[in-house]
């Protein structure tokens, strides 16, 4: 920015130069542009060295380089630099100056400077890496023919008399330099603006204040610069640093609205993801946003797998290679846990790139960034970003926002594994309930056909049959295939009944839902703990009851769970009773009601969370009511309740009613 | 004199079945389809054997057991359940159950168990 600067200052002094219609007028913008003039050796060298990386090793050249032009820039304004100025029309500029012996130095100085950057910056390409050297290319080409031109004007003030043409080179070293920032991101170019934006208005307020206040004191008091200085000073710190940061989310704001969209998309990804309890569902749409947000050529999740103590890819996107995985004691692995620090294979503002080692790794999954997803303290996986598509280095920003996403997802990844496991165990628990009412419905029916044979069989052994009428026979195989057959009716019932409820439902696929229909479908599950622990059951169904858009089974579960709960509530003897209802904004309300023990005052905060259980040791999973809940709102329900020890507790749901 | 049994069981249709059965075998048999009917034919027909289901809708099988062994010493009694559970099983030999029998029931398994009764 320093050497664009000074050549600005230089061109700017030197179009006016030429336009000079006096001599005085000549010397003003010539002394104007050595302003520009005398810092480009060193600003030039400066930026060298940067680019290079060889800033440290320079340094001191670098200090005596802003030096020397200090001192020339004070010269500047004397006669030993410049004596008079010439017309000199000829030479498409107005006036020329006579220099002065001091010039020769500055000469001296100029070309010691340009020359020792030229032959770093030569050096530096032999040594770069490929991308790196493509930069520097340009740069010095860029240079070259800058410098080449810029040299030109020197001819004149030494008396060679050639249009300086070469002033139109310097345009194109700018242009060119221009083109490498953007395309080579040899520096980021909006973080360039950005600050330097934020540096120009700082700049123009603490200029404006210590102006504005000089003239006040100046008329008020009688110029007093100590005092004018002193309350510049004070007003400037006090606004300095609140300003600052107006105009850096201002910039991010207007200037660069895309980038911002996109961390604005990331933060309400991010409020998302918590709330979707499938792992796949988790993962992938990370891995989507991710894709459509950075464009990284590769992405990828890794979660550990407990069992194997290895990382394993869960899901990627742009790596042909699925089957990767990560021993607990690989390098990157071992780099993530320790740290807590995403990996970068390259230097990214102050986050130091990892080893060489590690960045082997990294280059199986292709990748630039390794983000680590961290649980209190244990890493349970990490997600691994390429190459941008767009060529753009990851920024600090970018790693900021990362971070913040790679945190939440921790949190979301684990919870979607907790409800999957939950998920696993409520399934089983169910899966007890029915057996029990398998056993029931299935068990009893065969009992009775099975010992209606034998009682037939047994008969016909031992004569029983042998004074009967061939009619009185047939009459008794009609009524024990009569019986038989209602018997197995009652069987392929249940079985209908179970093999319906039991599916599992894998994917979200709402549809109208009939709500009495589905809660016979619950009840006739439960009923068998139910009638076995003598508890009635009262369904109060109006008849007009709007259908609910929601997902079958997964209103089944719900009300499955809620009246299995409520049966559970009920100690000894009690009832349910199933309310069904349409509130007064349109929405259909269903009640749970029991009779049971109620929940304890100091539970009732606690009761939907995972793994909370009321039923003591051996009761329950603990797992029903946070899934009820995550079902309920899934299918854009609402679920509350009121309980009062000893007398009972009632569940509402409220769904929105469907179409 | 035929020996007496009592059948309680809350599946009318397989009380009927059960019952015609053990007559062949030349029982003379009573029933009940739940704990308080059964409680009330103990007293009223003072059976030999009782073949009683465990899960009943009012009363449990293993308190009409309970009942029974302290009033009639004697009585023999057959719990008939359609679930397995050792610790079920091994709770009710140690209250006075003579036997413990599984559905589906096998009508020449109980003849023979009656007989040694």
């Amino acid at each position: 920015m320093l050497v664009m600067l000074s050549v600005s200052l230089w061109s700017f002094g030197l179009a006016n130069l030429a336009k000079s219609s006096s001599s005085s007028e000549g010397l003003f913008w010539d002394r104007f542009l050595y302003c520009g003039s005398v810092f480009i050796p060193s600003t030039f060298f400066h930026f060298i060295v940067a680019i290079l990386g060889t800033k440290d090793s320079k340094k001191n050249i670098v200090l005596l380089g802003y030096f020397l032009s200090l001192i020339f820039f004070v010269l500047n304004f004397t006669y030993l630099f410049r004596k008079y100025m010439f017309p000199a029309t000829e030479t498409g500029i107005n006036y020329l100056p006579r220099v002065g012996f001091i010039y020769n130095f500055f000469l001296l100085f100029y070309a010691f400077y340009l020359i020792y950057a030229h032959i770093l910056l030569w050096k530096g390409i032999k040594q770069a890496a490929l991308q790196k050297r493509n930069q520097l290319k340009y740069v010095l080409s860029a240079a070259l023919i800058g410098f080449a031109g810029g040299l030109t004007t020197f001819f004149p003030p030494m008396n060679i008399r050639i249009p300086p043409i070469g002033n139109y080179f310097v345009i194109i070293y700018i242009f060119i330099l221009t083109y490498a920032i953007v395309r080579h991101q040899l520096m980021e170019i909006e973080v360039i603006i950005k600050k330097t934006l934020v540096f120009a208005g700082m700049f123009v307020f603490a200029f404006g204040v210590f102006v504005t206040i000089t003239l006040l004191v100046s008329r008020l008091i009688g110029g007093n610069s100590i005092i004018s200085l002193a309350v510049s000073a004070l007003i400037i710190t006090i606004f300095l640093r609140p300003l600052e940061t107006w105009l850096v989310n201002s910039t991010d704001k207007f200037l660069f609205q895309k980038k911002y969209e996109y961390k604005q998309i990331l933060k309400a990804f991010i409020d998302e993801v918590i709330m979707v309890l499938n792992l796949d569902e988790v993962v992938s749409s990370t891995l989507k946003l991710l894709d459509q947000t950075l464009h990284p050529y590769t992405s990828a999740i890794f979660i550990l797998n407990k069992a194997e103590d290895k990382y394993q890819l869960y899901n990627a996107s742009g790596l042909e290679d699925k089957s990767i995985t990560f021993s607990s004691d690989s390098r990157l692995v071992t780099f993530l846990k320790t740290s807590k620090d995403p990996a970068v294979i390259k230097q990214i503002d102050g986050i130091i790139g990892v080893s060489p080692e590690i960045a082997g790794e990294m280059a199986r999954l292709k990748a630039l960034v390794v983000l680590p997803l961290m649980l209190h303290n244990d890493l349970i996986g990490f997600i691994s970003l390429g190459k941008k598509k767009s060529d753009e280095e990851y920024t600090k920003e970018d790693l900021e926002v990362l971070l913040d996403l790679a945190r939440t997802e921790s949190i979301a990844i684990s919870n979607a594994q907790l409800i999957t496991e939950a998920a696993q165990s409520e399934r089983r628990a169910a899966i007890g309930t029915m057996a029990a009412g398998i056993y029931h419905e299935i068990g009893n029916p065969l009992n009775i056909i099975n010992t209606k044979i034998q009682v037939f069989l047994v008969g016909i052994e031992r004569g029983f049959y042998n004074n009967m009428s061939r009619d009185e026979i047939i009459q008794e195989c009609r009524n024990i295939l009569n019986d038989t057959l209602s018997q197995t009716n009652r069987i392929a019932d249940i079985t209908r009944r179970l093999s319906n409820f039991a599916k599992p439902s894998k994917e979200f696929k709402p549809q109208l839902v009939n709500v009495p229909e589905e809660i016979d479908e619950a009840i006739a599950v439960v009923s068998h703990d139910l009638e076995l622990e003598r508890i009635k059951i009262d369904k109060i169904m109006p008849l007009d009851l709007p259908q609910v858009l929601a997902d079958r089974r997964e209103m089944q579960q719900i009300f499955f769970n809620l009246i299995r709960n409520a049966a559970q509530a009920i100690e000894e003897t009690g009832v349910i009773t199933v309310k069904g209802l349409t509130t007064q904004d349109s929405k259909v309300r269903i009640e749970i009601q029991d009779t049971g023990e109620g929940i304890p005052e100091e539970k009732k905060n606690r009761i939907f969370e995972p793994f909370f259980t009321t039923k003591g040791p051996k009761g329950g999973t603990g797992l029903g009511l946070s899934i009820v809940r995550q079902l309920v709102w899934r299918n854009r329900g609402e679920i509350s309740f009121n309980s009062l020890t000893g007398i009972g507790t009632t569940f509402i749901l409220e769904f929105p009613k469907g179409a | 004199m035929k020996k007496k049994v009592l059948i309680v069981d809350d599946e009318f249709e397989f009380v009927n079945d059960f019952a015609r059965g053990l007559e062949m075998f030349g029982y003379e048999v009573y029933k009940a389809g739940d704990g308080q009917a059964a409680l009330n034919m103990i007293e009223k027909a003072i059976p030999d054997i009782i073949l009683c289901d465990y899960r009943l809708p009012d009363i449990d099988g293993d308190k009409i057991l309970e009942k029974a062994k302290a009033k009639y010493p004697k009585m023999k009694f057959v719990m008939v359940t359609a679930y397995y559970d050792e610790a079920v099983e091994n709770r009710l030999r140690k209250i006075g159950a003579d036997e413990v029998i599984y559905k589906p029931i096998v009508l020449a398994e109980i003849e023979a168990l009656l007989a040694k009764f």
